[in-house]
């Protein structure tokens, strides 16, 4: 098809050709004639180059399967198969948006020979996890004047697969390592460990305590039969459950309530896994529905990955459907985190910590606070701020009422920003590690 | 370089050919002031005459007399002389200046368009002002041939007139047609377009590698220049607060309460300048790594492979410019003189048509066939090519099932 530069050409062509038949001026008419003629005539030989079928193009990433914030070079590898040259070609290969272009272009403008080959590359950084698709490679064929030009598109798309962000991880990983080797000595206190069990203290023999567990010392002291009293660490079940519905997603893609929910899932499940406990996962809204059993090992926590990574927001949270799902899967007494932000329908909602509660599971609810999420890192007029503050308000008061009712119920909610959600919910799973529920 | 000098020459060749041929008298700097003067005249004109319509609407709506509505229309004409906008002139004798006028000056800024356009179009190579200065120069052509009797081009000497006649041998005889001036003016001009473009295209395969080479050698040595930089430990510098507040907290819990909000703040800029130094210490090893493992990323990542060869492109430019320009110079022929074609074959009903003895109808005889037979013959090419494509993805996928 005609470009606009062969447009224009024709067009003033016409134009001055008129020109010369309406003042009867021959220079007008034989330059028209040229300039009609020139932006035409080549046009069949132009068909005739046009590589349909004899572009080859090969995509090399250096990995598929990676971390958010992680590097990747892409390598394009172009073949002219057929048997006549391509004067000018603009090679664009399509990245989704989210990526960033750090070094190199994903476009090229060249010529190629027959049976030539000619390879580019260029380095992405993503900036969010997901699923994406590197490509199509499109092709912009002109001819040499760029009077002419056509839009072809390889058909090579390759998936890619970015893992939510490890540097939470990472960052708990240096500071266990630092541990380990002694540079943060003293900064944590621990319990002196007694074998597989801890002291916990002494208290009155009561009928059953086994004989050998009397301290006799205690008893001289007190002229009371005292025992010893032990605690022994237990594994637990973490059952991860988190809503993926649309409200999770509201704000600045890198800083949606959904993103610090994974980075935080993650989180817990990393250390949670670290100390042998099962973690599960259920990522639920009306347009999926995913579950992972509880379990251990790298494995597991490859496969964990693998399902954050691809999670969507979309479709509304149900956490009733969900815990009726997981209660269907696991009989035995799991400890629910919840993180929600509770925005979903709220009768749902109490119909979901009631289910919960009535299979005799523990659970909190870590709830990502909307507008703490939403006015991160985004400039507000004072006014805007002022209306901003009002609706917190607003929203803060209705979330006191709500958290009040699923106290009642035995089910906390805990209101997070973005500032505090990763340590909060390490904090909630200590504890009620500490407490020792949901034993496995 | 050599680029350029192609550029140069032909936009200095294009330029002389229109300048040489433009009457001298139109060069007046009294241009502006003219079409200044004649554009104020033409609008007191028109006021005059609206004025004269509003006096007469109000003479028929107050009922006045003819004594009357006289005196209404000269005292509101001395109120616009006063003003400086007051005429005597007649629209009749006011359009053909102020016409005139807009001509001239119209003549002198297409000229002048067309020489900055073709000086900017050599320094940035750009095929949009190479058009804008061809069409610019055409432009004056068109000018010239709109209004002979204006002498704006020397009809006596000028290459832009109309020298030749439709019963000249000229049209019989095709090597009186190729060396005439006027075949040779028009093929330079289309020469200096076709030569204008052919830079561009040279420019835009060029160009772009050395420049992305470049680009990546800046880049890369920043990388690793701010790689090897550390980030200063962050001296908590003093942050303004209001002495008032000292007065109201007491020193020791004012010292408190500012050491709080510098920490705050300056570890706040301190974790985004370590956050930066990270992803670039980051980048930098990964780059390393790519080079060590790939031997061939540098090229490709500068496309320096992918970098046409010059020697080859200027020997197939010239072959396949040379090879349009025989078909362009064949075809304008042939269309000047479709008789060349078809000769004796043409049903005397045309030949001897009273509308065939006109210049037009004689060159949109075969102008306009031949012109839409490269379009139609492309677009059977395509089709043909599109149809052979799918029989044979079918027959492949007929295969592998």
């Amino acid at each position: 098809m005609f470009s606009e530069r062969g447009r224009t050409i024709l067009l003033i062509g016409i134009f001055v050709l008129v020109g010369g038949f309406a003042f009867t001026n021959y220079f007008l008419t034989l330059l028209g004639i040229f300039l009609i003629v020139g932006s035409v005539v080549t046009s069949p030989y132009f068909q005739l180059t046009i590589p349909l079928e004899s572009l080859q193009v090969t995509r090399e990433i250096d990995k598929t399967n990676f971390f958010q914030g992680d590097f990747i070079h892409i390598k394009l590898t172009i073949k002219n198969t057929g048997r006549s040259r391509i004067d000018s070609i603009r090679i664009f290969d399509v990245y989704p948006d989210i990526f960033r272009l750090l070094l190199g272009k994903n476009e090229l403008v060249t010529r190629i020979d027959a049976g030539q080959t000619i390879k580019y590359s260029y380095i992405l950084q993503s900036r969010l996890r997901g699923k994406y698709n590197i490509g199509p490679t499109k092709f912009q064929i002109h001819d040499r004047l760029e009077f002419r030009f056509e839009e072809l598109s390889a058909s090579n798309i390759d998936e890619v697969l970015v893992y939510p962000s490890y540097q939470d991880a990472r960052i708990m990983e240096s500071l266990a390592a630092k541990r380990r080797m002694g540079y943060m000595f003293g900064i944590h206190r621990t319990r002196q460990r007694m074998g597989s069990e801890d002291f916990v203290g002494i208290r009155r023999f009561v009928s059953g305590d086994e004989a050998r567990r009397i301290d006799w010392k205690a008893v001289a002291r007190t002229h009371k039969l005292m025992v010893r009293q032990f605690e022994t660490e237990r594994n637990m079940r973490v059952f991860i459950i988190l809503d993926c519905g649309n409200t999770m997603s509201a704000g600045k893609a890198e800083n949606s309530k959904l993103e610090y929910a994974i980075r935080a899932a993650l989180l817990l499940a990393k250390t949670a896994m670290e100390r042998k406990d099962k973690v599960g996962l259920v990522a639920w809204s009306t347009s999926q529905e995913t579950y992972l059993k509880p379990g251990l090992g790298e494995g597991h926590y490859y496969r964990l990955l693998d399902i954050l990574a691809a999670i969507e927001a979309g479709g509304e949270f149900d956490l009733a459907a969900a815990v009726e799902f997981v209660a269907a899967q696991v009989t035995q007494q799991s400890f629910f985190i919840i993180i929600s932000d509770c925005e979903a329908n709220r009768v749902q909602l109490e119909k979901g910590v009631k289910l919960i509660r009535g299979h005799k599971h523990n659970a909190i609810i870590v709830a990502p606070f909307g507008p703490w999420f939403e006015m991160e890192d985004v400039y507000l007029s004072p006014v805007e701020r002022a209306l901003g503050e009002a609706i917190v308000y607003k929203l803060l008061e209705e979330r006191r009422t709500l958290s009040q009712s699923f106290r009642r119920i035995g089910v906390p909610i805990i209101d997070v920003g973005p500032g505090d959600i990763l340590p909060t919910l390490l904090s909630e799973y200590l504890k009620a590690k500490k407490k020792g529920v949901a034993q496995i | 370089m050599a680029l350029r000098g192609v550029a140069v020459a032909a936009f200095l060749a294009f330029t002389m050919i229109i300048f040489v041929n433009i009457n001298p008298q139109v060069w007046s700097l009294q241009a502006l002031a003219t079409f200044a003067i004649e554009t104020r005249n033409f609008i007191g004109t028109l006021i005059t005459v609206l004025t004269w319509f509003f006096g007469l609407l109000l003479a028929f709506l107050l009922r006045l007399g003819e004594d009357e509505l006289l005196q209404i229309l000269e005292a509101i004409n001395t109120y616009f002389t006063a003003l400086g906008f007051g005429s005597v002139q007649t629209i009749e004798e006011a359009i053909p200046p102020f016409l005139s006028s807009i001509y001239f000056l119209g003549f002198q800024l297409l000229f002048l368009a067309a020489i900055i356009a073709g000086i900017l179009s050599l320094f940035r190579i750009s095929g949009r002002l190479t058009s804008m200065c061809f069409v610019s120069m055409i432009g004056l052509a068109m000018l010239g041939a709109a209004a002979p009797s204006l002498t704006f081009l020397d009809t006596s000497t000028s290459l832009f007139g109309p020298t030749w006649s439709t019963d000249s041998n000229i049209f019989i005889n095709p090597g009186v047609f190729f060396t005439s001036t006027i075949f040779l003016v028009a093929i330079l001009c289309y020469i200096y377009l076709e030569a204008s473009y052919q830079v561009v295209y040279f420019h835009s395969l060029i160009e772009p590698p050395s420049i992305r080479e470049e680009q990546l050698r800046r880049q890369l040595s920043r990388l690793r220049s701010d790689a090897a930089q550390e980030v200063p430990v962050r001296r908590d510098a003093e942050i303004p607060v209001p002495k008032v507040l000292q007065r109201m907290l007491g020193s020791e819990a004012f010292r408190v309460m500012r050491e709080v909000i510098e920490k705050k703040l300056l570890r706040r800029e301190w974790l985004v300048e370590l956050e930066e130094a990270h992803e670039i210490r980051r980048l930098n090893a990964f780059v390393d790594n790519l080079f060590r493992v790939d031997a061939e990323a540098e090229a490709t990542l500068t496309a320096r492979a992918a970098a046409p060869s010059l020697s080859k492109m200027a020997v197939l430019s010239i072959v396949s410019t040379v090879v349009r320009f025989i078909g362009i110079i064949v075809i304008s022929y042939l269309s000047f003189y479709p008789l060349f074609v078809i000769g004796s074959n043409a049903p005397s009903i045309i030949v001897e048509s009273v509308d065939f003895q006109f210049l037009t109808e004689k060159i949109l005889l075969l102008l306009l066939p031949l012109c839409l037979l490269f379009p139609l013959s492309s677009t059977i090419i395509s089709r043909l090519r599109q149809r052979n494509l799918q029989s044979s993805e079918e027959t492949t996928s007929q295969s592998q099932q």
